[in-house]
């Protein structure tokens, strides 16, 4: 992700090397939902993110969400697990990852049949979720029923 | 997922195959732990976490009314093998296919109003609780 480090640098009061140490990540977390993710972002900057993000990153992610939050002091945890949700919000509502990445996503937890979607992290349960719901309101012939719910997270998710 | 499960489930090509193929996976286990409760993973399974089971609701609520109704005639075969092995038995796996059943017998046309409002609250729950207490499980819930 050195592009995205590169895209970091004009961003001065981010400052990573006053962060230091296991803080580096949630500075991260802020730059990606704050300024490459959000609304506020270059609308050119939406495709570059569709062609680059890849298996590896939502792998990444993945183990963030589980582990992520337990690795920061316990004083800026809460933070880092709401910057994590805001991440996984963004990637799914963003249509970030790709057809391939959402498939490979639920098949990873489907191998162990389908009680494991049953015991999930619920941090995770809640990214899957979004990532389903958003299938869901894409879809013209599900609309009807469940979009209302996927495009309601956004307000919650940033509040 | 094997082809033949996804083909099993999908009787539309409008519907969402990893919506499918997740429902396919949760009936098989609640019909693996009603058939052999005394096996280790369905004991080892304690209550179903509220939200768990509302996302797969939810999730049959996405579907179309074929896929729909092809998940209500699997979800009623599985009670049937799970009566056929266990002529009389009663048991915590087979509550929970029954409540299924219902609940999605009678809730085949519309979403119920609480089940998105409920499902977001869980969602933006604030982090470190614990989210659903043993008392809000599916097995306790409304049907």
């Amino acid at each position: 992700m050195n592009w995205l480090w590169a895209l970091a640098a004009p961003a001065k009061h981010l400052s990573l090397v006053q962060v230091g140490g296991s803080g580096v990540q949630l500075a991260l977390l802020h730059f990606l939902n704050g300024f490459v993710l959000s609304d506020a972002a270059p609308d050119a900057l939406l495709p570059l993110l569709r062609r680059h993000v890849a298996t590896r990153h939502l792998r990444a992610y993945m183990l963030l969400l589980q582990f992520g939050a337990a690795a920061v002091a316990p004083e800026r945890r809460k933070e880092a697990q709401l910057q994590l949700r805001q991440l996984g919000f963004l990637l799914a509502s963003r249509r970030l990852l790709t057809e391939q990445m959402q498939v490979g996503l639920v098949s990873a937890v489907l191998q162990d049949g389908g009680a494991v979607f049953l015991t999930l992290d619920f941090e995770v349960l809640a990214f899957y979720s979004r990532v389903l719901l958003c299938r869901a309101s894409g879809d013209a012939g599900t609309a009807g029923r469940v979009s209302s719910m996927a495009e309601g997270h956004a307000e919650h998710v940033n509040i | 997922m094997p082809s033949r499960a996804r083909t099993a489930a999908s009787p539309t090509s409008g519907d969402d195959s990893l919506a499918l193929d997740i429902l396919q996976g949760v009936l098989a286990s609640l019909r693996s732990d009603a058939c052999e409760p005394r096996s280790a993973a369905a004991r080892s399974r304690g209550p179903l976490p509220l939200p768990h089971m509302q996302l797969v609701l939810l999730l049959w609520h996405s579907l179309s009314r074929v896929a729909r109704g092809a998940f209500i005639a699997k979800t009623a075969a599985a009670i049937c093998d799970a009566v056929e092995a266990r002529p009389g038995a009663r048991g915590v796996a087979l509550t929970r296919l029954h409540a299924l059943l219902h609940y999605s017998l009678r809730h085949f046309e519309h979403v119920p109003e609480h089940l998105p409002a409920q499902f977001q609250s869980y969602l933006v729950a604030a982090p470190g609780a614990d989210g659903p207490t043993s008392a809000e499980a599916f097995d306790a819930g409304p049907a």
